[in-house]
């Protein structure tokens, strides 16, 4: 997982967030129409699609809904959680033509690959082909537990509207629907059939009310009752009997299955495949999509994406020294332009009302502005020798320039004497937005505006000097 | 963090036109039926047992050392057959990693000392923790990461991921160096 989390989702460069979160620049959303930094914890998450993780079949959210979003054709298996694979065999049958002779039909039972658990363990009946899926259990409490949701619903919605006739004030019987009929609201003032409106769909609210009200009483619902008897213990179960660990299902297995938790292995059934969605995300602020997948479960394009990934230039570290404390060292970070256009970068210092207490070092910026070129993917950037010559770097600062990259030599004072040192500095660049038009020079221009993030680099403990040792 | 420079000896490993590098000392049984189609690094004690079934390999991929990579079978009837066997572009391997999968896409990340059971399949853009197992006919859908054994859905990939990936294969390649000999 480490390896992992150090290619897709690494801590040692962590980008402030519009919210305020430090995530990884792979984690974090550009939205161009507002140009400013999203994450997960700040941005709208809508279910786009529903799919099984296993047949990866797309299932529309009506269908998903009435299947009580599992899927119908795959099971897991109760003991290990690996899929469950049916297996086909030829049983034999009393024929339905002949009372005394036997003919064969196509059977299934499941089967766990893994564990090797079948459905035949627990003594479930194999499914003749064409008979249709596996017959589920019905979980206890179930009828009572839907009851109660109805009730909710009811008491919800009643809740609801008496809120709105409060805020709108009734008067029913207005005329405004034959205003509309005989064509005179297109004469009135829009202000006038606006109001006149709202009066007519406060009346429409109070006839829906007394329809609610009726639906509460059409549910009969018994209410609970409290008992005085309790089921007496039976302690023998749990000190007396020798336990067969074999016999018994972990806590894990049980919280697989919600409805039913199985106290033995005896108890197991297929538990059907729980569907997995995609989500699109949108900006609270200015309600564009961030992020809006293609509905096909496999596929890896997107609709609409607007990864900070893309956008934003890619700080990484390059190389470390050795960090002793209060001494100035160089560190090497690389700065990668993802995006179509070139961009001017400048480093800045933070301000002291930005500082916070994580921050362990001190960087020394160059107070030079440098150019990103954009990213070419047909260049070899190995092969573009002209690129040093063309623009005019200070071999002190730069160390090395390769297409849309570059690296830069930055001084680091660490202030702590143990502990890993963590330097902060505002990375400020211009951004072309080719979505978002300029519309003073008439929209056909580009517009290039200037943002600066706020960026964390974690560059590893500090070398603890021998006197804080001994 | 960018990656460090990996060096090995020139002599060690063999340069192909289109770029791929594989090592002297792994195993490449019926090299007929194996593909490599261009800048994949094959490294020591690999085997890939072409002589069973076709393996096809994209472009940048990284087989590290210690990997095996073997078409799956099928039982019939009347005995077994082996399966084509076909591996996307820039796909890593770990080191150690048994593949016997159906089929593995594009951008794929596989730690190391998994085991890959028969008939798997790995969508394009998923990822696989250091020593998992995934028991035979799982399937790894898009934009996952699966861990433990059995193998199991553990979190999910960022939306960038088949350019993360793209970057992470083309920069191994680039920092996979040989070794200057001294003179």
């Amino acid at each position: 997982m480490d390896v992992i989390n150090e290619i897709f989702a690494t801590n040692k460069v962590l980008y402030q967030c519009a919210c305020g979160h430090c995530k990884p620049l792979t984690h974090i959303y550009f939205c161009r129409y507002c140009l400013k930094m999203r994450c997960k914890d700040c941005v709208y998450h809508e279910v786009d699609s529903q799919y099984c993780q296993h047949c990866l079949e797309y299932i529309p959210t009506i269908d998903a809904k009435l299947k009580k979003n599992k899927c119908a054709s795959c099971f897991q298996c109760p003991n290990c959680m690996h899929t469950l694979t049916p297996r086909t065999f030829l049983a034999s049958v009393p024929s339905e033509t002949d009372p005394n002779g036997m003919t064969t039909r196509k059977a299934q039972f499941l089967l766990c690959s893994y564990c090797k658990w079948s459905s035949k363990d627990v003594g479930i009946p194999d499914q003749f082909i064409g008979s249709g899926g596996w017959p589920e259990i019905e979980a206890p409490n179930r009828k009572r537990v839907e009851g109660l949701v109805d009730h909710y619903r009811v008491i919800a919605q009643r809740e609801r509207m008496e809120k709105e006739k409060k805020r709108i004030n009734p008067r029913p019987g207005h005329a405004i629907h034959l205003l509309d009929k005989y064509g005179i609201s297109a004469s009135l003032s829009a202000k006038l059939t606006e109001s006149l409106r709202t009066k007519a769909y406060s009346g429409r609210i109070s006839s829906n009310y007394l329809s609610a009200s009726k639906s509460l009483t059409d549910i009969k619902l018994e209410p609970s009752l409290a008992t005085d008897d309790v089921e007496p213990l039976d302690v023998d179960t749990f000190y007396n009997k020798d336990l067969i660990e074999s016999e018994i299902s972990s806590i894990e297995q049980r919280l697989m299955q919600v409805e039913m938790q199985p106290n033995t292995v005896s108890q197991f059934y297929p538990i059907s495949k729980m569907l997995y969605v995609k989500r699109s995300l949108r900006c609270k602020e200015c309600d564009h999509n961030i992020i809006k997948p293609e509905y096909n479960s496999s596929s890896i394009k997107f609709k609409i994406q607007l990864s900070a990934f893309y956008d934003i230039p890619e700080v990484k570290i390059a190389s470390t020294p050795k960090l002793i404390p209060h001494k100035e060292s160089m560190v090497e970070l690389t700065f990668k332009n993802p995006y179509q256009y070139g961009m001017h970068v400048c480093l800045q210092p933070l301000k002291d009302e930005e500082m916070d207490e994580s921050i362990t070092g001190k960087i020394i910026l160059p107070k030079a502005e440098f150019i990103l070129e954009c990213k070419d993917d047909t260049l070899e950037p190995e092969l573009d020798s002209t690129q040093k010559t063309r623009y005019n770097d200070d071999p002190q600062l730069i160390t090395f320039r390769r297409g849309n990259k570059i690296g830069l030599r930055l001084t680091v004072i660490p202030e702590i004497d143990s502990g890993r040192c963590r330097v902060c500095f505002r990375l400020r660049h211009d951004f072309v937005n080719s979505v978002v038009q300029n519309k003073s020079t008439g929209g056909s221009e580009p517009q290039v505006s200037w943002i600066s993030h706020k960026i964390y680099v974690d560059l590893g403990p500090v070398i603890e000097s021998k006197e804080s040792i001994a | 963090m960018e990656l460090q420079d990996i060096y090995y000896n020139s002599s060690d490993y063999i340069e192909t036109a289109s770029g791929n590098k594989v090592c002297r000392k792994s195993v490449l049984c019926g090299s007929q039926n194996i593909m490599l189609h261009g800048k994949t690094i094959i490294q020591s004690d690999c085997i890939i047992r072409g002589d069973l079934a076709n393996v096809k390999i994209g472009r940048h991929c990284v087989v590290s050392s210690r990997a095996v990579i073997r078409p799956p079978f099928k039982k019939f009837l009347k005995g077994v057959a082996f399966l084509p066997l076909t591996i996307g572009d820039n796909v890593f391997i770990g080191e150690g990693s048994i593949v016997n999968a159906a089929s593995i896409g594009s951008y794929v990340y596989i730690g190391k000392n998994c085991v890959i059971g028969r008939h798997c399949v790995l969508k394009d853009c998923c990822a696989l923790a250091d020593n998992t197992f995934l028991p035979q006919g799982t399937v790894v859908p898009a934009f996952s990461i699966f861990s433990g054994n059995p193998g199991r859905f553990i979190g999910e990939l960022p939306e960038c991921t088949q350019t993360v990936m793209m970057e992470h294969t083309k920069s191994y390649y680039q920092h996979f160096k040989p070794k200057m000999l001294k003179s």
